[in-house]
């Protein structure tokens, strides 16, 4: 290297760090009274600017590099085979497309896609006719079939197809402002046309939007998928010199649906999973508006670079791709024309399941896809349902949560099981832990909890089998049955305490999936310490999240806050609960329906009596709430009796709620929803 | 393998080796190659189409090298910088003809790229041929390095491992680069 340029260039870095308008006066500086090399840093800052501001020659493709060869040879009117062109309809990175007539035989109005590479065309229609067969056999609505192929008299094979007047699978939903599901939908009928060619035995190789037009049959969009066959026709086996440039110089037209697997150009092994990754590209697409792979990070890439991008890029999810276009979309109004709008759906609505289905699809090993394109369209329809996605990692929560949304007013009663288990599996743990502190009585709690879990999962499946979008009561007494079933477990498994076996690991992973959050690696003792407080508020997290989801689709105001739930878990606990608290949890109970309160401190009456024994205050406080919901329900006759269990019972307080209560229930008109007696 | 495909394999070792010849050896290999690839491209094709210099630079490593050592990266690397110089001397040379040609000099037509290329980019390419060679003496390692980034369709990685620097320095020199050759271009 030069002095002068080395001198150049140490102060060009430095000044280039500094904010703009200081630059000039630290280049003056640098250069003391060397003119010479002060004018040439400030050229070379100039340039910088420039470069910055706009496009230098060396920011753009090679410029000579790209050859533009002879002008192209057909024209309307020309008559190839037994085919008359009428106008061109369509360019594509392969070909030209016509519409054509066909002159002989059937007078009909086909397709035909002249290939515009250089390549064998006896090769070309050899391979084509060795396919000929098995595109024969599609028998299907939305796959268009290839009719026929020859050699232009240039020399060039063509394909002729079925006409379809349609545009691009993307541009048509962008275009109609469709809706996620009409989306997933298309979506759905484009993956089991894909199928039934791979049950023929026939692979795409270049499934793309272009590929994939949308034609409207009584109003209806009906997706035809075009070009199969012409791919495979048009790739090879041998790597001879000509097919092998034109198989690059067709790759670099649109590499973002290519499979890492086709990029490698290895050429010899690429199946149908190659087909399942562009159909997730495509769906990638059709939800964000954007491929994975944008087509402005792959240009310009050599073969190794694109095959290394493939394999190695970070794929953004598509639910934070969605909220990152939305969010630049909302600043930026126009600064991206020619970027279509993101779907206007909430990204937390694709989190999860279409996150994990594309995700899935687009698997760099191909092991990891679905295994058909039938699989992908039954999982879309899944999401579509509510169902929970095959694509999901196996979590429970999330199994939990898509039920929970599905149905949505069996949900609350969801809610209430999973309360009342996890109430009972805390009150359970932690008579546990403040009863025997040993290690290997601790893992028995391990058995209880596992139960707990199979219960939550029985009580969904019920809840789900019965489907009862709106039997709210039937719901409910489910969930109690399950309860009851529960309460059994605790009991066991209490006695179970005394009998010391050892599975730390089976408990921490129990733990962890009832939400308790435990780092395995934590040593028992350390467990073992965890607060009452800090315990059921992890274990108590993802109930509130529910709640409050679920609240908005019940139009129930969200009240209870994690807060107050501690407040109830604690009370079961803690003989000296401050009585503030406890009414202002009780409080907020009131904000659920009467019947679910009914139900829950009948439950709290039951556990009270079993944990703290027949005639503890608190059970005289149970009875005193229960007695609250049944006066607002009607049941008088059920709550004087309750309120005069009571008053044998409990200390001065509870005894004069009690006897005000016994005052409403002596009133002869059952109290509005709204004037809970205890506030 | 081919006769011109063994050379190749020799030449990469020898390059290895640290035989200098050899890399222009290798150049002019290449460099044949590459206009017999673009030029029978040229024949076959009566179409519209747009060939990319890096496509056919790739085409010569397969042609030339096909899939044998394709995991060493290091005769890769070779390869695809002489390809690079090799493409920068193609695309120069077609640039100059035009300009000839366009001045009147000499009107039959001359060989490959000759009628086709729009000549509007042509005078920039020579411009910035020259400034490469400026820099070449003054700073030889940057001007490789556009070489590679440029006329061998390189990404900044690529091209730092080529020339054993990290790439945070590549990318420093590619910034220095631009400016420099931007100076010189507008002079």
């Amino acid at each position: 290297m030069s002095e002068s340029i080395s001198n150049s260039e140490r102060i060009f870095f430095e000044a280039i760090d500094l904010p703009r308008e200081t630059r000039l006066a630290f280049i003056e500086e640098s250069c003391g009274d060397d003119t010479e090399l002060r004018r040439e840093l400030e050229l070379l800052m100039a340039s910088h600017d420039q470069n910055e501001a706009d496009e230098f020659i060396l920011d753009r493709a090679v410029p000579g590099g790209t050859l533009h060869t002879a002008t192209i040879a057909e024209t309307a009117g020309d008559v190839i085979g037994r085919y008359k062109l009428l106008e061109r309809i369509g360019e594509g990175g392969m070909g030209l497309v016509y519409m054509a007539e066909q002159t002989k035989g059937v007078r009909r109005r086909v397709a035909l896609k002249i290939i515009k590479l250089g390549m064998d065309t006896r090769q070309v229609i050899a391979r084509f006719e060795a396919e000929r067969q098995a595109l024969a056999l599609f028998d299907h609505p939305n796959i268009t079939r290839v009719l026929d192929a020859g050699s232009t008299t240039a020399g060039r094979p063509y394909f002729v197809m079925e006409l379809v007047r349609g545009v691009g699978i993307t541009e048509y939903v962008q275009g109609h402002e469709l809706k996620l599901p009409d989306r997933l939908a298309l979506f759905t009928k484009v993956c089991r046309a894909v199928h039934h060619a791979h049950q023929k035995g026939v692979i795409h190789r270049d499934l793309k939007p272009s590929n994939i037009l949308i034609t409207q049959y009584d109003g209806m969009p009906v997706p035809k998928v075009i070009d199969f066959g012409i791919a495979k026709a048009m790739d090879q086996q041998t790597l001879t010199e000509k097919t092998l440039f034109t198989r690059y110089a067709s790759m670099v037209g649109t590499p973002q649906y290519m499979s890492p697997e086709q990029a490698e150009m290895t050429g010899l092994d690429i199946d149908t999973r190659a087909d399942i990754y562009s159909l997730g590209v495509i769906l990638y697409e059709l939800i964000t508006g954007s491929t994975p792979l944008e087509a402005k990070e792959l240009k310009g890439l050599n073969a190794l670079a694109l095959f290394e991008t493939l394999r190695d890029a970070n794929i953004e999810t598509p639910s934070l791709r969605l909220s990152r276009l939305q969010d630049e979309t909302a600043s930026q109004q126009d600064a991206r024309p020619q970027i279509p709008p993101p779907i206007s759906v909430p990204p937390a609505r694709i989190q999860g399941g279409l996150d994990w289905i594309i995700l899935k699809s687009i698997a760099r090993d191909r092991r990891e896809r679905y295994h058909s394109a039938m699989a992908l369209a039954e999982d879309v329809e899944r999401f579509l349902a509510g169902d929970p996605v095959e694509a999901a990692p196996p979590s429970k929560q999330y199994l939990l949560k898509t039920l929970l949304k599905k149905y949505r007013t069996a949900a609350l009663s969801v809610f209430t099981t999973a309360i009342l288990l996890l109430l009972a599996a805390s009150a359970c743990f932690v008579l546990a832990l403040s009863n025997y502190r040993t290690n290997e009585r601790l893992t028995q709690l391990n058995t209880q909890l596992s139960k707990t879990v199979d219960q939550l999962q029985k009580a969904e499946a019920q809840i789900r089998a019965t489907a009862l979008q709106d039997k709210y009561a039937t719901a409910i007494s489910i969930a109690f049955m399950q309860y009851d079933v529960q309460l059994e477990h605790i009991q066991m498994s209490q006695a179970a305490f005394e009998k010391p076996t050892g599975n730390q690991e089976g408990l921490t992973a129990n733990f962890n999936t009832l939400g308790f959050g435990f780092n395995p690696d934590d040593p028992y003792p350390e467990l073992l310490g965890l607060s009452q407080r800090k315990l059921l508020k992890s274990a108590l997290q993802p109930i509130d999240d529910w709640l409050t989801d679920d609240c908005a689709e019940f139009e129930i105001p969200a009240t209870m806050t994690d807060e107050d739930l501690i407040n109830a878990g604690l009370m079961i606990e803690d003989p000296g609960y401050d009585e503030v608290d406890f009414q202002k949890a009780v409080e907020q109970r009131n904000s659920l329906a009467v019947d679910v309160r009914d139900q829950f401190f009948r439950y709290l009456l039951n556990q009270y009596r079993r944990v703290f024994g027949e005639d503890d205050p608190r059970v005289a406080e149970a009875l005193n709430l229960l007695a609250g919901c049944l006066i607002e329900m009607g049941e008088t006759d059920e709550a004087e009796a309750r309120l005069r269990e009571s008053m044998a019972l409990g200390n001065e307080h509870n005894q004069s709620v009690a006897r005000k209560l016994l005052q409403f229930a002596a009133q002869p008109k059952p109290r509005q929803r709204s004037e809970s007696p205890l506030q | 393998m081919n006769e011109a495909s063994r050379d190749v394999t020799i030449l990469l070792a020898q390059i290895e080796s640290g035989d200098r010849e050899a890399s222009d050896r290798l150049f002019s290999l290449v460099y044949d190659e590459l206009r017999e690839l673009a030029t029978a491209q040229m024949r076959q094709e009566s179409v519209s189409h747009t060939l990319q210099s890096t496509a056919l630079v790739h085409e010569a490593w397969l042609k030339l090298i096909g899939n044998r050592n394709s995991s060493d990266w290091k005769n890769r690397g070779h390869f695809f910088a002489a390809a690079s110089q090799a493409m920068r001397r193609i695309l120069v040379d077609a640039a100059r003809t035009r300009q000839r040609k366009k001045r009147g000099g000499d009107l039959r037509r001359q060989e490959l790229f000759a009628d086709d290329l729009e000549t509007q980019s042509d005078e920039e390419l020579l411009a910035l041929n020259e400034a490469l060679e400026q820099l070449q003496q003054e700073d030889s390692i940057k001007a490789e390095l556009v070489n590679l980034r440029y006329f061998g369709g390189f990404t900044n990685k690529q091209a730092a491992a080529q020339l054993g620097i990290s790439t945070a320095t590549a990318e420093r020199y590619w910034t220095f680069a631009r400016a420099w050759l931007r100076s010189r271009m507008s002079e």
